[in-house]
């Protein structure tokens, strides 16, 4: 199924030959590395598919196609309808799309807020936003945001009006739910790109407003 | 199972560290996590039968990592001797590296799964409908299920209805059902809550059919 490879540059250990690995290796390291080693050895996987994946997770997915997809909602009212109809349609029209990508788009209003978690796991829309960040995986935003969710948002620096409504989406199936933030004020004449760099992850996952412009 | 990783409304894990970065070397992590979505059929399933404390004590990357290693020894698929034998090498020679290898078919078919949006399937048919009120069931459910404690015996309203699938855990060639997007009113999630600061706010969660009845 696989044989010996040996130019290391084409598929190098990129990930294991930075400066930090030359230091002592941590035991996650160690493991990992054997794991891969085996599995390898074993011919169950090629690192070649290995290194496919890892550089799709962490470059080809990311923010940057979720603040693209905001900052055009935000400037196409007509691709912004099709978006909160339909995103796995629109997102493909984009290019968009992948595992984890199954999307639902949820807009923040004058009235209503939306914040998004996983509390089995940590779910989250990989195309659009890249693996997430760790306060998303970890214990206290998994278990609490459905409980305090204010409480939670002033820990990010957000302060949500008592009138608006807070709709926290809890990720249990194979949907994935992606905020589309309220455009701020001061941004009229700004061009997609310009708009795409106000946005960030945060405020595509609902912990997080884009500010006005400075 | 109702394990550890359910943890929608429990107390006591403190604060978001909203600045938290990731402990292990977070390429090296991600590594990890991608030769468990290519060997293992399945991840979660694995990472809920983990033991809770270990679930606990352990970061993110590192509950994948063990719950590969774990599944794939139980499997055959690598022995203890043998991991045993690369972390001795890579313990004590910091140039060694794991051998390198390409599929001679290519990884295309791979990458196209990974870079295909995952559907669901049209309705299969259920007795429930956008807006009918529903109860989540009380139930202490055997093997990987989501439906998570916090809102058993609750009822809510269907928002949306989304198509249907196989539960996650059972064999893809298994029947599918309706999954429906279920609203629900803090209030009946938690009660009325007076002295927090937290004015009501909706829940929406997607539930598979055998988790709902009539209410």
């Amino acid at each position: 199924m696989s044989h010996d490879h040996d130019d290391s540059s084409e598929h190098g250990h990129s990930h294991y030959d930075s400066p930090a690995s030359r230091r002592a290796r941590s035991s996650f390291e160690v493991r990992s590395m054997a794991l891969e080693a085996a599995l390898v050895e074993n011919g169950v996987l090629t690192t070649d598919a290995i290194d496919a994946f890892v550089d799709i997770m962490e470059h080809r997915f990311g923010p940057h196609h979720g603040a693209r997809v905001v900052a055009k909602a935000w400037s196409d009212p007509e691709f912004k309808q099709r978006l909160l109809a339909d995103a796995n349609a629109a997102l493909t029209d984009l290019g968009i799309g992948g595992t984890e990508g199954n999307v639902r788009v949820v807009e923040n209003t004058d009235d209503t807020h939306n914040m998004v978690v996983c509390t089995l796991c940590s779910c989250y829309p990989w195309p659009l936003l890249g693996l997430p960040p760790t306060w998303y995986k970890d214990y206290a935003y998994r278990s609490r945001a459905v409980l305090e969710p204010r409480g939670v948002l002033k820990e990010f620096g957000v302060e949500i009006d008592p009138d608006v409504r807070v709709a926290v989406w809890d990720s249990s199936a194979e949907v994935r739910y992606f905020v589309l933030p309220q455009r701020p004020s001061g941004t009229e004449h700004m061009s997609e790109d310009e708009l795409a760099a106000l946005v960030d992850r945060n405020s595509m996952i609902g912990t997080g407003v884009v500010p006005a412009p400075a | 199972m109702d394990g550890i990783h359910d943890m929608g409304g429990m107390h006591g894990f403190g604060a978001v560290d909203v600045d938290a970065v990731e402990s292990s070397h977070s390429l090296l992590g991600t590594r990890a996590q991608v030769m468990a979505m290519l060997s293992l059929n399945g991840v979660r399933p694995v990472l809920e039968e983990q033991d809770p404390a270990a679930y606990l004590q352990s970061h993110y990357h590192e509950r994948w990592l063990t719950c590969t290693e774990d599944r794939l020894v139980d499997r055959g698929t690598v022995t203890d001797q043998q991991l045993e034998r690369w972390r001795e090498i890579f313990d004590h020679d910091a140039t060694a590296m794991p051998p390198k290898t390409v599929a001679e078919q290519g990884v295309e078919g791979l990458i196209a799964h990974l870079t295909t949006t995952p559907l669901l399937h049209e309705s299969v048919g259920s007795p429930f409908s956008t807006d009918d009120r529903v109860r989540v069931r009380r139930m202490a459910p055997i093997g990987h299920h989501r439906c998570p404690r916090y809102i058993r015996g609750v009822v809510g309203v269907i928002e949306r209805a989304l198509g249907s699938d196989v539960l996650p855990g059972k064999p893809e060639d298994s029947e599918r059902e309706d999954i429906f997007t279920v609203r629900f009113d803090s209030v009946d999630l938690w009660g009325e809550r007076t002295s927090d600061g937290e004015p009501a706010y909706d829940v929406f969660i997607d539930l598979y059919e055998r988790y709902l009845e009539p209410a």
